[in-house]
């Protein structure tokens, strides 16, 4: 499984998936701390014709808040692009047919599926932690004496969110011929859970609320409001990973 | 003890019934030939006993070990080449094969002296680039050291040489050979003089099952009614031997040659050539080719249906 691992791993580094993936997530988490900076700047530029259109401009005040409201507001880009990036772990490869060798010298499908997954769980980490780190090392420097509660919690859950994502990513990856497949069954999976979040009981469980770690900064939502929502999503993951090792051993590669 | 065993193995895709009853028993460290037309099911029956597909019907034996469909643990007595092997491209040659000595459990010393013995073996040795870059033929040499590296008990090779110019498959050939010295060697191909020259055994599967199978010999001298080639000196002498004996054949293309079907006729015909002196070149039993018997057997299938 080593090997597989290692497989992984040069792939991502020669093909310049990781080295795409770090300068996107590194360019996120620049742009939250400098939106915000220069958001007074832009008022200003366009107050003129603000004030045509009849609306006063008052002074803006940016602060750490600013920074960070932008911090979750990209974090769904960020995760777009890794899903984007992520669709074709397992397409790809039955697409080519290299598979095939790699199965009938041995090695078993359940090693393969968990190289991938480990893979996939360890660059979302890292990429993510990346994005974070960057925010906060800016947001830090430029509002330092400004503290923003809840942010390591808020961030986990999103981190968590991604990760049940990706899970779901995995499984489409399992029955799908190809990416668009595995695009479209995961962001089938969003949108159901977009419109079953319009029922009040279910936004406590819906794992949607792991994205809601702003509200955990502003007040508006304690962390235990996040546990149903934590214990789903991790639910989720399991059910996920148990059905995609299930599916890819039956699988005709 | 049997190297691979299948018994009654059925496969049907939608309609078509591919397979319709595959028996087949390999003995050990042998160069099998696989023979078949395109569509027989060859392919088919190599991507059951790699538990690739699903059989209807039958089980497959590989070493006494019954093959499961998806994760089967006896493809670790096998190695096999693709009839298109596909490779990481990112990687050279010398990488893919580490990756995949890793996985068959290989490492260390071990692992690098036999990469570098079997990628000098298939002339791949000072190749430095990656895959990506490689023709057909390079990528089935390389297909063939990663199916050999672990030392499988059977190889398993779906149309080595089909690809191949006649240099590559000269070289392909002669690794097989070679290679029965520690392994059991299948391999399936419709190219007749292939497996002429380097089998010992074959099995010829038409229209999903196994219509002959024994030594080359044996199938050979299977064919009925082998004839004989009178050559003459002289193509008036074979004139007159025709007009004479109405029985005899002309030969196409060759007016110097009489062909006698029925052999017990042969005493009569040598009394004639003493007796008017006529001279011949050489009195031969023609050889059937295996060509012969291929177009036999599959013609003989067509008509019972």
């Amino acid at each position: 499984m080593k090997a597989f691992v290692k497989k992984e791993w040069m792939e991502m580094i020669r093909t310049g998936k990781l080295l795409i993936l770090g300068i996107l997530f590194l360019l996120f988490g620049i742009l939250n701390p400098a939106i915000a900076k220069l958001t007074p700047w832009l008022m200003e530029m366009m107050q003129e014709s603000i004030k045509q259109s009849g609306i006063e401009v008052g002074v803006v005040t940016v602060n750490a808040m600013t920074s960070w409201t932008q911090y979750y507001k990209n974090a769904p880009t960020a995760l777009l692009v890794m899903v984007l990036m992520s669709s074709g772990i397992l397409t790809n490869e039955y697409q080519r047919g290299t598979l095939v060798q790699v199965v009938t010298k041995g090695l078993s499908r359940k090693k393969i599926l968990a190289s991938k997954m480990i893979m996939l769980c360890l660059s979302w980490t890292a990429l993510f932690l990346l994005y974070f780190g960057v925010t906060y090392g800016y947001t830090a420097y430029y509002w330092g004496e400004d503290k923003v509660e809840g942010l390591a919690f808020g961030s986990f859950a999103y981190w968590l969110f991604g990760l049940m994502i990706l899970a779901v990513l995995m499984l489409f990856s399992t029955i799908s011929d190809n990416a668009g497949q595995v695009l479209l069954g995961t962001g089938g999976v969003y949108v159901v859970m977009l419109f079953l979040n319009y029922v009040p009981k279910l936004q406590k469980i819906l794992p949607l609320r792991l994205c809601e770690g702003l509200q955990l900064s502003m007040g508006t939502l304690k962390a235990e409001d996040f546990v149903p929502a934590i214990i789903c999503a991790g639910a989720g993951i399991l059910v996920c990973v148990m059905m995609s090792v299930i599916l890819f051993d039956r699988r005709r590669l | 003890m049997a190297i691979l065993e299948i018994n009654h193995l059925k496969k049907r895709f939608g309609d078509k019934e591919v397979l319709k009853g595959v028996d087949l028993v390999l003995p050990e460290k042998k160069v099998f030939g696989f023979v078949g037309q395109n569509g027989a099911g060859k392919t088919t029956t190599m991507k059951v006993i790699l538990g690739l597909l699903q059989a209807d019907e039958g089980e497959v034996k590989v070493c006494g070990e019954k093959v499961h469909y998806g994760d089967t643990k006896t493809n670790r007595f096998i190695g096999y080449l693709p009839d298109v092997p596909e490779y990481y491209h990112f990687m050279t040659a010398m990488e893919y094969l580490n990756f995949c000595g890793e996985i068959t459990g290989l490492g260390g010393k071990e692992l690098k002296l036999r990469s570098e013995e079997l990628l000098g073996m298939v002339g791949l040795g000072d190749e430095k680039h990656r895959i990506k870059g490689f023709s057909r033929g390079m990528k089935q040499r390389l297909g063939i050291a990663q199916a050999l590296l672990g030392r499988p008990k059977l190889l398993i090779c779906d149309e080595p040489t089909s690809a191949l110019d006649p240099k590559g498959r000269k070289d392909v050939l002669d690794v097989l050979v070679a290679a029965k010295e520690e392994t059991t060697v299948l391999f399936s191909t419709h190219v007749l003089s292939d497996v002429e020259h380097i089998c010992d055994e074959m099995a010829l599967l038409n229209d999903g099952r196994i219509v002959m199978q024994g030594s080359i010999e044996d199938v050979k001298k299977k064919r009925r009614g082998n004839a004989l080639e009178i050559q003459m000196e002289r193509l008036k002498d074979a004139e007159a031997l025709r007009a004479q004996f109405t029985f005899l054949d002309a030969f196409e293309g060759k007016g110097d040659v009489a062909v006698l079907r029925d052999e017990t006729k042969m005493p009569e015909i040598l009394r004639f050539l003493a007796d008017q002196g006529m001279p011949f070149v050489r009195i031969e039993k023609q050889e059937a080719t295996l060509e012969d018997v291929f177009l036999e057997a599959t013609a003989e299938r067509q008509e019972k249906k």
